[in-house]
């Protein structure tokens, strides 16, 4: 049996069966000449478009094996029609274990195909180029299905006798290598690079490196599409905001309905608007829990749309839900106002905030275990601390106390001390001078010493980097945190800071 | 002919001037009219008591005409540093009492800067934990999320630290707070000779806290207690002022000391006329 096709001005072969291909019949024959080889072949009209689903198909079942299945579409043969040369690459790196071994993996992966009535090639390598060769002109003496090559080293001896196709290069390129008598991958080892390169273009060095590992090669994997997804278009394009909201609102609540039958939760929604001049615009929201109440993921939307532009129209628009999460439905209690209620509310409103104003500027102090009060806690995005964690705001040791406002960069002041190594007597904060009617301290903060720069041994680098902190009031009863950075020397002269205000 | 047409479309109506006087007048004598009870504005008398958290200072607290702070409305406060501190004993206070009735205790803090201090906040009783910071670009931001914040009616209080707010949005922000039964504590940042020529907002209560030199310990050595000059600008009278005593919610000020140790906030008695007697035994002893 074999598929034909129009293509250079006759019907042409373009795939046969392995009982055809035992008598003889190749690709790109014309019918007529595979017709004289066996005068009773089967001939189909060849589908491309059905080649490509039916691989799709065996994308997803091949999804099991490793999350990295692309399809490839790499073809050599010069009528571009044929889906022939075409495969999958599944990128196996850390799933074979899953399996035992790689070859139990291949072993179930040709049982599954077999059962569906495939027969099918594979090749196993390091390079995506030399499992791309193996596959098609390699076979394993003893499996006959398959062939793995281990190592590096290995991949250099197993591709050397196969034939130059092995390479994916265009037709052309193939025969010109064959006619200068380079049949083989082999062969190009040994000949100079340079006058290849001149001869054949970049490609052929390109994909030998490729193939010998060292050039990298990535392949993007086709995910399939989101399940969750709904698509409404319009007759007339629409433009108006309220259209926008209306026509999302509705696609809100189908998708909606389709999460609680499936048990799931929204965590990531994307809108992606097709506008009439085909240019399409991205809207993106994410929920800090799993969702999927209509209103308040319409809401989160609202605060969005702003800043879509319909430009000239939208044709269509499409909601898909790029990431989901299991949520079970939950019986909700009368008493509207109970604590559960009120975690919920607040859920809420930091989704709304979040969507409008950005992860980071909504956030909670969390405590940090190092020594100076700017790096002593840090500001963490809400999602990733829940409310009612304990924390230990006391510190290894109960610090004196701290300022309620501090400066996240202290600000360099100018101080007048009466003794250089005492409190402050006078400063100027703020264009004013205030003269210190109390002070207290010093409290000395230093870094951690892993951090203290310069060798601990031999220069005193505490000088420079240790903090005496006096809380300081003034004429008019306000309290400042000041620090002198280092300590006082003849020929080094502290600078002082102000780094937080008292109530 | 061209003339009388224009005079007769000059004509005043004598139907619409009736009216207006009408209107006219009835604005002036308060006198309700339907056209006018129309108008989409709530009267302050509405105004319904939920929840109040006395400050635990009896002088200040009976100075109120709610005897505290009610816990459905906005209140501002204006100052230096001392304002800061002010407004952190009354989220303290607040949180206190709504954590007795099994009320969430998360506070939305809003603001430009991040100059909060965790530690700080910690030693003065709040658990920083349930703070959530949202830190806007403007004001208009900051309004915005207040006004979410406390429309989620799950919040302690909702903060904010803004230099300016339009009237429209201190109502719309004061009715949010009825409503949801959510404190709305708005910190105003402006300068101190200017407080006093800040436009009225609808906040309930207007305070202007101010640091005063505090007494020197009587070891003579480092800082004493914090003092505060604590002043009731301004204070919305409502019906609840009834059987109260007539100068409840009137402008008036006091000094008063924070004891963190204990936290507690208490009025300095002030100093009054006495005989020079204390002086001369002091002479006599010596």
């Amino acid at each position: 049996m074999a598929t034909i096709t129009c293509a250079h001005g006759g019907q042409r072969i373009t795939a046969v069966n392995s009982a055809a291909q035992a008598v003889g019949i190749v690709p790109k024959q014309s019918l007529a000449d595979a017709r004289t080889l066996y005068p009773s072949l089967t001939v189909h009209q060849a589908d491309p478009t059905a080649d490509l689903k039916a691989l799709n198909i065996l994308r997803e079942i091949c999804e099991r094996y490793t999350p990295w299945v692309a399809i490839d579409t790499f073809d050599n043969t010069p009528s571009n029609v044929s889906l022939w040369n075409t495969g999958l690459w599944l990128n196996i790196t850390g799933c074979a274990h899953l399996f035992g071994s790689e070859e139990a993996l291949l072993e179930d992966l040709f049982y599954l195909l077999k059962n569906i009535g495939y027969q099918a090639r594979a090749g196993l390598a390091s390079t995506p180029g030399a499992a791309w060769a193996l596959a098609r002109y390699k076979t394993d003496p003893q499996t006959k299905r398959w062939f793995i090559s281990n190592t590096n080293e290995d991949i250099r001896n197993c591709i050397a006798e196969l034939p130059m196709k092995g390479l994916r290069l265009e037709c052309d390129i193939i025969e010109g290598l064959e006619r200068m008598g380079l049949l083989s991958i082999g062969d190009l080892y040994r000949i100079p690079r340079a006058p290849i390169t001149r001869r054949f273009g970049k490609s052929v060095l390109h994909r030998l490196d490729q193939a010998l590992g060292d050039l990298e090669e990535s392949l993007s994997p086709q995910r399939g599409r989101s399940t969750f997804s709904k698509y409404l278009a319009f007759i007339d394009p629409i433009g108006r905001r309220e259209d926008i909201e209306a026509a999302l609102n509705r696609l809100v609540v189908s998708l909606c309905t389709d999460l609680e039958q499936a048990n799931q939760g929204v965590r990531r929604l994307v809108l992606t608007l097709y506008r009439v001049d085909k240019s399409t615009g991205k809207v993106q929201i994410s929920t800090s829990q799993p969702r999927r109440d209509p209103t308040h993921l319409s809401m989160l939307f609202r605060e969005k749309l702003e800043t879509i532009d319909p430009g000239l129209g939208i044709d269509a628009i499409v909601l898909s839900a790029s990431e989901t999460n299991p949520l079970k439905v939950r019986q909700t209690g009368l008493n509207t106002n109970s604590i559960a209620e009120q975690t919920e509310n607040v859920i809420k409103l930091l989704d709304r905030l979040v969507s409008r104003l950005g992860s980071d500027n909504v956030t909670r102090l969390e405590p940090v275990e190092r020594h100076l009060p700017e790096l002593a806690s840090r500001e963490v995005s809400t999602a990733s601390i829940p409310s009612g964690v304990k924390q230990d705001w006391r510190g290894p040791t109960h610090y004196p106390s701290r300022p309620l406002q501090l400066l996240v960069h202290p600000l360099p002041i100018d101080v007048i001390a009466e003794i250089p190594d005492g409190p402050p007597f006078l400063f100027y904060w703020q264009n004013h001078q205030r003269r210190v009617m109390a002070a207290e301290g010093p409290e000395r903060i230093t870094p951690e010493w892993w951090l203290i720069r310069g060798n601990m041994w031999k220069t005193k680098p505490l000088n420079n980097d240790v903090r005496d902190y006096y809380r300081i009031e003034d004429k008019d009863g306000k309290r400042y945190w000041l620090y002198r950075k280092g300590l006082y020397h003849p020929d080094n002269h502290p600078t002082w800071y102000i780094h937080g205000f008292f109530a | 002919m061209l003339a009388t047409v224009i005079r007769n479309s000059f004509r005043p109506d004598q139907k619409m001037i009736s009216l207006l006087r009408q209107k006219i007048q009835a604005i002036e004598n308060k006198t309700p009219l339907s056209s006018l009870a129309n108008l989409n504005c709530r009267k302050f008398e509405q105004f319904e008591l939920k929840n109040i958290v006395p400050l635990g200072v009896p002088e200040v607290d009976a100075a109120l005409p709610w005897n505290g702070f009610p816990t459905n409305g906005l209140h501002e406060i204006f100052g230096d540093t001392a304002a800061f501190g002010f407004l952190v004993v009354l989220i303290t206070r607040l949180t206190e009492i709504l954590s007795q009735t099994r009320h969430s205790t998360q506070v939305l803090w809003c603001q430009q800067g991040r100059d909060l201090c965790g530690q700080g906040l910690a030693q003065f009783g709040i658990d920083p934990n349930q703070i959530i910071l949202v830190h806007g670009k403007n004001d208009r931001e900051i309004i915005w999320a207040m006004e979410e914040g406390l429309r989620s009616s799950s919040l302690a209080a909702v903060i904010g630290k803004l230099h300016k707010i339009p009237p429209i949005a201190s109502r719309r922000l004061h009715l949010a707070a009825e409503e949801n039964e959510t404190t709305g504590l708005l910190l105003r940042t402006a300068p101190s000779n200017m407080v006093r020529q800040a436009p009225t907002s609808s906040a309930l209560t207007r305070w202007c806290v101010t640091s005063v030199p505090s007494i020197t310990p009587a070891h003579g050595v480092g800082l004493g207690v914090p003092k505060w000059h604590l002043e009731l600008q301004r204070c919305r009278l409502s019906a609840a002022s009834e059987g109260k005593l007539e100068s409840a919610g009137q402008p008036r000020s006091w000094q008063v000391e924070w004891y963190n140790e204990t936290s507690d906030l208490s009025v300095v008695t002030d100093l009054c006329n006495r005989s020079d007697q204390s002086q001369s035994l002091w002479k006599i002893a010596n």
